[in-house]
């Protein structure tokens, strides 16, 4: 089953997802190598970003632009529900970059397909405890 | 957690998006460093100005300092900067006075304006002061007594904004774990001797040609004499180099010795150690630290002059220890045994008198017939460094095997009284 939910907008049903997801664990400047030899690590949290290509079922253009004009807009972040492990998790992402590509343009309409965004987590879904 | 209030509000880290906090200490200088801290922050609308901003990490106040302005950066980006209440001894102006047994307490008490906090150590406090000050602010004022009385001022890490203490005495070690690599040492050129101008005020009516003062109709016939101290260290084919300190116009009979004593310590030891460290609020601004060299056997302790924080999760400081000079260190070679045979060696150096509390490691091991884990029965090694050689020497059991000519790991109960054998587990 296909989860995404943007600013409380399901689009699950109405689009097929590739998702791609990775996590990063971020030092802050704090981090170094000591005299001693060892490393320290000053940890703010771990960041889990995911990574997607959109595609909205044949001939739903409407659907295409929506989502395209909510990702290209410019807010500091989304709200976006997606899957995580066996099960979804809901957190506030930031988009930097939209790209997608021109398939072909007639006189009815254009249609885009290879909608690509990358989610980075505004925020570290894990943090030290 | 970070916590900041400016005036009557209070902001939170997620206000915050970056924090300059310096901290200065020198007890040479002719003028009282001012502290600054700058704060980036994420809000709305601007902060009150001319008011008291502190900033409190983890319950503790890290400063208390004067808000100078807020600059708007953007929409919601606001910079804030804040000085330390030095700043405002620096508007005052103190008219010339003659001081004589006056007490350092009775003297700063006279610089401070009227609802500022501020805390004088009982010891220097009581100290007594003697000799002209020319007109000047109250900023230049108050280092003038504290070189005087051998006090330093702080303005950080307590809820009042000035603190009147004596100089550091007992050196913090700061282990190499705490200390990121490559900081500098700097040997800074010799000072072959130093000389102190005392002085003395005697009323009266001035000649034409004695060296006067004035207060009122009151004058002061000055007389002064000069204290020398030569470097021990300097040789014949150092170059003259000599210090005088002239300007400090409360150094008299009583206290000239103490004073170029002082002075002199600060000038003949010449090196400057900087550093990166971690630091979150254990050591600070003033305090006498001891650090490793880059020699494995050498050890130095000076002041701390500046500390440059730098805020992560945690926090550390760029630090410049002055006046340091070498101090005396040990050696300690800690043993690590498993049924009396050594397994492994670790040796340090650490300054004498230094108390220490060394955790002892889980050890790997590899033979040609396993791999294993050795477990130390105590969780430390304790002891207080003597001059020389140091041992110590923690016990350790087996705790688990992995023999090569199976795939079962056999796992071992450790406390105090275990003996291999007891409480064994095999895993398969």
């Amino acid at each position: 089953m296909n989860i995404l939910i943007i600013d409380n907008v399901d689009y699950s049903d109405k689009t097929v997802v590739s998702v791609d997801r990775k996590a990063t664990i971020k030092d802050s400047d704090l981090s170094g190598e000591m005299m001693d030899g060892s490393y320290h690590r000053d940890i703010i949290g771990t960041y889990i970003d995911y990574e997607m290509k959109i595609v909205c079922k044949v001939g739903d253009n409407a659907t295409f632009n929506q989502i395209y004009e909510i990702l290209t807009s410019p807010v500091a972040s989304h709200e976006i529900t997606v899957p995580y492990n066996s099960s979804t998790v809901t957190f506030d992402a930031y988009i930097k970059e939209v790209s997608d590509h021109l398939k072909r343009y007639r006189a009815n309409g254009a249609v885009w397909v290879d909608l690509k965004v990358l989610f980075k987590a505004a925020a570290p879904q894990k943090v030290p405890v | 957690m970070i916590n900041l209030t400016i005036g009557s509000n209070t902001y939170t880290q997620a206000d915050i998006r970056s924090i300059a906090l310096k901290h200065e200490v020198n007890p040479i200088t002719a003028t009282l460093p001012i502290n600054q801290i700058e704060i980036v922050m994420q809000i709305s609308q601007s902060t009150p100005v001319a008011t008291w901003l502190t900033l409190t990490i983890d319950g503790r106040i890290w400063c208390k300092y004067w808000v100078l302005s807020c600059t708007r950066a953007s929409a919601n980006t606001y910079k804030v900067k804040a000085q330390s209440a030095i700043l405002l001894l620096s508007r005052i102006t103190m008219p010339a006075k003659m001081y004589s047994g006056t007490t350092v307490a009775d003297a700063v008490a006279e610089l401070m304006p009227s609802g500022l906090s501020y805390t004088v150590d009982a010891t220097i406090g009581a100290r007594t002061i003697s000799g002209y000050c020319k007109e000047q602010n109250a900023r230049d004022r108050l280092q003038q007594i504290c070189f005087a009385a051998g006090a330093v001022v702080q303005s950080f890490f307590s809820s009042n904004p000035i603190e009147i203490i004596g100089l550091d005495t007992d050196s913090d070690y700061v282990p190499p774990e705490k200390i990121y690599r490559r900081p500098k040492i700097e040997y800074e050129d010799v000072v072959t001797a130093i000389e102190v101008t005392a002085y003395t005020y005697t009323q009266g009516t001035p000649s034409a040609v004695d060296e006067y003062v004035q207060i009122g109709n009151d004058y002061y016939i000055v007389s002064t004499q000069v204290i020398t101290i030569a470097n021990p260290d300097a040789v014949a084919s150092d170059p003259t180099n000599v210090v005088k300190v002239k300007e400090c116009t409360l150094i008299n009979a009583d206290n000239a010795s103490n004073v170029a004593t002082r002075i002199a310590t600060y000038y003949f030891n010449r090196i400057k150690w900087s550093g990166k460290i971690l630091n979150e609020g254990e050591y600070l601004t003033g305090d006498k630290l001891s650090v490793n060299t880059y020699s494995a056997t050498e050890i130095i302790s000076g002041y701390a002059t500046s500390m440059k924080f730098g805020f992560g999760v945690g926090q550390n400081a760029d630090v410049t220890l002055e006046q340091a000079e070498s101090v005396e260190a040990g050696n300690l070679t800690v043993t690590y045994t498993y049924d009396g045979a050594t397994i492994e060696e670790k040796s340090f150096t650490l300054p004498v008198g230094y108390v220490y509390n060394i955790t002892n490691p889980a050890l790997w091991y590899t033979t040609q017939a396993s791999k294993g884990i050795y477990i130390p029965l105590t969780e430390y090694v304790t002891g207080t460094i003597a001059s020389g050689q140091n041992t110590a020497t923690a016990a350790y059991e087996e705790a688990i095997i992995q023999p090569f000519s199976n795939r079962y790991a056999e796992v071992y109960a450790i406390d105090d009284a275990e003996q291999k054998g007891d409480g064994k587990v095999v895993f398969k």
